[in-house]
């Protein structure tokens, strides 16, 4: 299995805080990787209520956490996944 | 509980070139007596002064009957306070008012409209009539002829519905090649009728509209005269469930899961952390669709059991600004909001189920508080709900 799941968090906190910026970009990571990147939402993923120090938007690139994400490094982040799926 | 609960639906066209209506459709519920009045008027030619002679019968026939006149009074004092018209030196307004006592009791009297269509399990059935006569107010001339008025009445069974229009409907077509007399009585009875077996669970509001629009058609398009068409249909009420917010203590959850599956109705639920509850609860998993994509509103989620799952409080908020706004539905674009709004409006008792948990995400200070925000949010939509749209409310805390 060489795809790469990203997880975008569409709850309320993240939302508001920038989540709407990360679903805009499934279309064009869509574009751009076909296939090999498959893109869910997701009720809140309960990261914004652990600790008063994390931050909203949150995603998740397989299992790896991405806190106070943006399209910039959402994009970066399954770039890294998608070359680690391919070399090993 | 009532035995059926009423819809009333209605749709217009007024006549081509004209801005105004000559035709009223006008219903009225009075709570305390628990009555629903429905008039249809047309008011002698068409524009602005047929609409004030329709407005005026509308209007009296709903205020005396909300006052507990009897539907017969009522009919006599329209026909005495009409005004004449200075050209035809006639006073006239046609009428049809449909009264329904207690959901158990119709009442119907007609003046000079076509005579209404009760529809029972797809086929027609016909009241029987008695003619009132009353005498004309206005005396111009010669002494007029005396009105004659049918009334009629009969207890509603359920799946009933009564069908009204003005004569623009049945005169439809009238002078073409294909219906030189016109639709007809019995071209709108058998549309209509049809209709109704195709689709058994058609609304009051789709059965007018397509009788008015199919009415349009046979004038190929140019209303000749105002085309109306009023539906008073008794069918069983639907109901809908709304939970938002997860309840204070954890305990609650199953409860408030096994609620949820068990409620007869669609349910919805507004709040990411409440749906996750739920669907631990009840073993489910939610999917997020990412094709309703409108960026301003977080994108509904489904799950089975469920009709809709949405984010709560950005959600919410839209809901109360479309129907504060006052907005048509056909003319929003799609988003979670709009998906709530249908079913909203497509629903007769609306329950709420509002858990006051706090939500601990939001209590950064830059955030406002949310429960306060939710709290807010349902009171004004209940009060939207119950006023603009004479929606039965209810909102419970857990
Ligand atoms: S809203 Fe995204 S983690 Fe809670």
């Amino acid at each position: 299995m060489n795809q790469v799941k990203v997880t975008i968090c569409v709850g309320t906190a993240c939302y508001v805080l920038g989540g709407a910026e990360l679903l805009g970009m499934v279309d064009e990571m869509t574009a751009k990787f076909g296939g090999k990147v498959i893109c869910e939402g997701s009720p809140c993923l309960g990261f914004c209520k652990l600790s008063r120090n994390s931050k909203a938007p949150f995603a998740l690139v397989n299992d790896k956490l991405l806190e106070a994400a943006t399209p910039e490094s959402l994009l970066k982040a399954v770039e890294e996944a998608l070359s680690e799926v391919q070399n090993g | 509980m009532k035995p059926h609960f009423i819809e009333i639906g209605s749709y217009q066209l007024p006549k081509a070139g004209q801005n105004a209506a000559g035709d009223v459709f006008m219903s009225r519920k009075i709570q305390e007596t628990d009555r629903i009045i429905s008039v249809l008027s047309d008011g002698l030619g068409s524009g602005i002064k047929a609409g004030v002679l329709a407005t005026l019968t509308g209007t009296l026939a709903t205020g005396c009957i909300a006052a507990n006149m009897s539907i017969n009074k009522t009919a006599k004092l329209i026909m005495r306070s009409l005004p004449v018209c200075s050209e035809r030196k006639i006073s006239y307004a046609t009428f049809t008012i449909v009264d329904v006592d207690k959901g158990q009791d119709v009442r119907i009297i007609e003046y000079d409209n076509p005579p209404y269509l009760l529809i029972r399990q797809g086929c027609e059935v016909e009241p029987v009539k008695t003619e009132i006569q009353v005498a004309k107010g206005k005396k111009i001339g010669s002494h007029p002829k005396p009105a004659i008025l049918r009334g009629s009445s009969f207890k509603p069974q359920l799946g009933d519905r009564i069908l009204f229009f003005s004569d623009g409907v049945s005169q439809a077509g009238m002078g073409t090649k294909v219906l030189p007399i016109g639709w007809g009585y019995n071209g709108v009875k058998d549309y209509a009728l049809n209709l109704v077996r195709q689709n058994p669970d058609i609304s009051a509001r789709e059965l007018a509209h397509a009788v008015v629009i199919r009415a349009a058609y046979h004038d190929l398009g140019i209303p000749k005269d105002d085309i109306t068409c009023g539906v008073v249909y008794f069918r069983e009420a639907r109901r809908l469930l709304i939970v938002s917010g997860p309840p204070i203590h954890p305990e609650d959850d199953q409860e408030l899961a096994s609620k949820f599956k068990s409620f007869p109705g669609k349910k919805i639920i507004c709040g990411g952390t409440t749906a996750n509850i739920i669907a631990r609860e009840l073993k489910k998993t939610i999917r997020v669709s990412l094709k309703v994509r409108d960026l301003t509103i977080p994108p509904p989620a489904f799950m089975e059991s469920a009709d809709l799952i949405t984010e709560g409080i950005v959600t919410l908020g839209k809901v109360v600004e479309y129907l504060e706004q006052d907005a048509k539905i056909e003319q929003l674009p799609e988003n979670s909001a709009t998906m709530i709004l249908k079913h909203l409006l497509d629903s007769d008792i609306i329950e709420f189920l509002v858990g006051t948990k706090i939500n601990e995400a939001h209590q950064d200070p830059t955030m406002p508080v949310e429960l306060e925000i939710r709290r807010n949010v349902i009171k004004r939509l209940k009060v939207l709900l119950e006023e603009n749209l004479l929606k039965q409310v209810s909102v419970q805390f857990i």
